[in-house]
């Protein structure tokens, strides 16, 4: 793989997105206006289910740090990989052709198609929220724990990548699939809830075979100080599960897609 | 009469032809729910019950609402595309109403739904069997099913006329987005809005997005007398007929405005 020649593709992607971005800058303010609703909303709801109790080993404050967690993973996600939920339109419109001819990896292409450099907000409108649990002195900050609270943000963002990759290669498949787009948003919507109430096999369903429980979890957990070594392990092992599914699916799909229109 | 009959065979087939994504599109709207009342559980489960909802009350609740927002028409994108691209003029040119148009088309639509949707729900129910409320009460039944029906169209009536500042509005799918937000925050969709705050309580409670979900499935849960239900009942027939008066005075004004762009 000539490494050289996909840096030089990104730093065109990455002039042409700022070019694009600035010359819309009305929707920046709307932007900014929706991440702090959705924030508000978010924590009033969960305000509203913890009513100064615990859930399982999380309280409302460990739930606020999830909840920055969470906005952090979901900004570099939508930063990097917003082309990722274009898929179907590139199926329905037949462009996938035009890409598939393209000298790059088709895949790496559409993923990183349209940067979003408006993500960047939702971290850092979350910031405030980690800055606040920070100061209620409730979670233990190292050296270590910072190192690996990174790591499994890194870890969080590739499984997710991963899985949506997979979920939207259906569409190679199923032509008409404009649901795909809510599907994966009701299902990302539910990594910012607590590990706690999942118990028995819903456990394993939702951390091995729909993610939502690992992706934002984990991290948390690394402050939160109830973590042990063997998540670096099955976190790994997780990452590897859903990299080859996403392989796998996109593989299978484009041997099965027939060209939609021309 | 007519005119509209041929209306809606149109749109059946619409309907028919994107079945297997409306399939795909339920179960984005069902999943997560099973999920949500687990959080909910496992939350009473260590306390109880919190301001009057205990278990069985708050299953109940999310299931009839999430039941009612999949219902809930919108029929924006369609009429912001209209109005952008000038496809408006051909409206103009048709026999029919424009509110009566819609209307029409998101009627079939819902009533080619509510089959699939009542599955859906009784489903559910079964599932939560063990939680799931019956209301037996044939008065808080009926009362309740006319502040649904009403407020369906107090739902449409509001998404009409915010879909209709695009004879203004550059940019009015933002405004979208964010009226969605607001719209089920302050509906209940997200949380029963009992369980909030007194002060938010009091605001949401003025609000005519109070009367969209929340307050239909309040009188179901029995949780308003008789005399409170009949009251809040026409109090939603105040808002809509003060919606339609703002659709009235829009399209009027509306109508000047509009430059025919691509036409």
């Amino acid at each position: 793989m000539d490494i050289k020649r996909y840096f030089k593709v990104l730093k065109r992607i990455f002039s042409n997105t700022i070019k694009a971005d600035t010359s819309f800058r009305a929707n920046f303010f709307l932007n900014v206006l929706q991440g702090v609703i959705q924030l508000v909303v978010l924590i009033v709801f969960f305000d509203a289910i913890y009513g100064n109790r615990q859930i399982g080993s999380w309280s409302f404050n460990d739930s606020l740090l999830l909840i920055a967690t969470n906005q952090f993973i979901n900004a570099v996600y939508n930063f990097l990989f917003t082309g990722v939920g274009s898929i179907p339109d590139y199926v329905e419109s037949g462009k996938l052709d035009t890409v598939l001819l393209k000298p790059v990896s088709p895949r790496f292409l559409i993923s990183i198609a349209n940067l979003n450099i408006d993500a960047v907000l939702t971290a850092i409108l979350a910031l405030p929220v980690f800055v606040y649990v920070l100061s209620t002195g409730t979670i233990k900050v190292t050296l270590i724990n910072t190192l690996l609270y990174l790591l499994f943000i890194f870890i969080g963002v590739a499984i997710k990548y991963f899985f949506a990759f997979s979920l939207m290669s259906l569409s190679l498949w199923i032509v008409k699939a404009y649901a795909l787009h809510s599907i994966f948003g009701e299902f990302f919507n539910l990594t910012v809830y607590p590990e706690s109430i999942y118990k028995g096999i819903v456990r394993i369903l939702f951390s091995l075979i729909v993610p939502i429980m690992i992706i934002a979890n984990l991290p948390a957990m690394v402050f939160m100080g109830n973590f042990n070594s063997t998540y670096i392990v099955y976190s790994l092992v997780a990452v590897g599960l859903f990299w080859s599914l996403s392989n796998i699916a996109w593989r299978q799909g484009l041997k099965h897609y027939t060209s939609a229109s021309s | 009469m007519k005119k509209y009959i041929a209306l809606m065979k149109l749109q059946m087939k619409e309907v028919m032809e994107f079945r297997a994504n409306w399939y795909l599109s339920i179960l984005a709207e069902v999943l997560p729910l099973p999920i949500l009342l687990l959080l909910w559980m496992t939350a009473f489960k260590e306390s109880g019950s919190r301001s009057g909802y205990n278990t069985s009350t708050i299953i109940t609740y999310y299931i009839i609402s999430r039941m009612i927002s999949a219902w809930i028409p919108s029929v924006w994108y369609e009429i912001v595309l209209a109005l952008r691209t000038g496809g408006l003029d051909t409206f103009l040119l048709k026999p029919v109403s424009y509110l009566g148009y819609w209307s029409c088309r998101q009627f079939t639509t819902n009533v080619f739904y509510s089959v699939e949707n009542a599955i859906i729900a009784v489903v559910l129910s079964i599932f939560f069997s063990r939680y799931f409320y019956i209301q037996t009460d044939g008065y808080y039944l009926i009362l309740m099913l006319i502040s649904l029906i009403l407020s369906f169209v107090l739902a449409y009536l509001i998404d009409f006329v915010l879909s209709m500042t695009a004879f203004w509005l550059e940019n009015s799918s933002g405004i979208k987005s964010i009226y969605f937000l607001i719209m089920t925050f302050l509906s209940g969709q997200i949380v029963p809005l009992n369980v909030l705050p007194d002060f938010i309580q009091r605001v949401t409670s003025e609000l005519p997005f109070y009367y969209i979900n929340f307050f239909p499935v309040q009188i179901y849960l029995g949780k308003v007398t008789y005399y409170d239900a009949l009251l809040g009942i026409l109090t939603e027939a105040l808002w809509i007929l003060s919606f339609y008066l703002i659709y009235k005075a829009e399209w009027k004004l509306g109508l000047k405005t509009y430059k025919s762009m691509g036409g």
